[in-house]
């Protein structure tokens, strides 16, 4: 890393005179295109040297909200994403969910769009193009969760919900990346902050054992982060001993086979 | 790998890092600035492009790499 910032000095002039003039601005709020560079390694010490300029197409939601998640599809050119701004002082929410070109960088359709105190929140795409989208519904101030699929997401549509082990009393925290296989990873906690991991078929609304973490290393606390090793059906946990303490003890690492 | 307060490129811009499975630096992207401290960033390995969020909050910023 050292040598990473080092580079910093030989390469800071070239950027400036290569990234400047090579796009049109249309304006800090709603740029369409931003110049980007690519730096790689060069030469004996590795330094950063400027090596070609891409432009970086700007998406913006259609209705101005911010995003809450978003994936690509890895077999196609589809995304989706979840929008919500607050409108009103009262807590009016206009909330989506839209699809996306990925080579375009162009919203392809609202699927869905409210004015009220709900939400949407994209979870991510697994399996073959299947959207897992949380919905926020407040009804009497309270929060009624619920998780609908898109099967696929170029349907642009609902097409069915995703029903997590007692749904009442559980929270999402991730999705493992997964686009290859069919049963995701997903861990979770119940409202006691307990954690779970179980695997999921999303497109079909099926699951596996659920499996109940020691709270001691996996409460949201400790950021777990999630990974799944697709080929073995293994789910990768990683985990701070010391609540992600700067300067602090390494990761540990945990595996959990979700066929057991 | 993302660096919302990048360790090369302008102050205060942010840095995407792509890493070889050996973990050895590919290259390095400049030039944007991600929103949020952690923000959320997605690929299409087969197209070899992805998106990040920013600059703005609704908005998400595409790269190839």
């Amino acid at each position: 890393m050292l040598k990473h910032v080092a580079s910093v000095v030989f390469v800071s002039a070239t950027l400036v005179a290569l990234v400047t003039p090579a796009f049109a601005f249309s304006g800090p709020r709603f740029q369409s295109v931003i110049p980007l560079a690519v730096m790689q390694p060069a030469g004996f010490r590795g330094q950063l040297v400027a090596r070609r300029l891409i432009a970086g197409k700007v998406l913006h939601t259609a209705d101005g909200g911010q995003v809450f998640g978003f994936d690509l599809n890895h077999r196609g050119n589809d995304g989706v994403l979840g929008s919500a701004k607050t409108v009103t002082a009262q807590g009016q929410v206009i909330a989506s969910v839209e699809t996306f070109d990925q080579t375009t960088a162009k919203i392809t359709k609202v699927v869905v769009s409210t004015n009220t105190t709900d939400d949407f929140v994209v979870e991510g795409i697994v399996d073959n193009d299947v959207g897992l989208i949380l919905h926020d519904h407040v009804v009497n101030n309270r929060d009624v969760r619920s998780f609908r699929s898109m099967n696929p997401v170029t349907s642009n549509a609902f097409t069915g919900f995703w029903i997590p082990p007692n749904p009442n009393n559980f929270l999402i925290q991730q999705l493992a990346e997964n686009e290859s296989i069919r049963t995701t990873a997903v861990l979770g906690y119940d409202l006691s902050d307990t954690p779970l991991l179980f695997g999921s078929d999303v497109a079909a609304n099926t699951h596996g054992s659920v499996f109940h973490l020691d709270p001691n290393h996996f409460s949201s606390g400790d950021g777990p982060q999630l990974a799944q090793d697709t080929v073995h059906n293994l789910a990768i946990l990683a985990t701070s001993p010391d609540a992600g303490a700067v300067g602090g003890e390494e990761p540990l690492i945990a595996t959990v086979n979700l066929q057991s | 790998m993302v660096q919302v307060n990048g360790s090369i490129g302008p102050s205060g811009d942010s840095v995407i890092d792509i890493f070889d499975e050996s973990g050895n630096l590919v290259e390095s992207i400049i030039g944007f600035k991600a929103f949020s401290v952690t923000p959320g960033i997605a690929i299409n390995p087969t197209k070899r492009l992805g998106f990040i969020m920013g600059p703005t909050p609704d908005a998400l910023t595409q790269f190839t790499y």
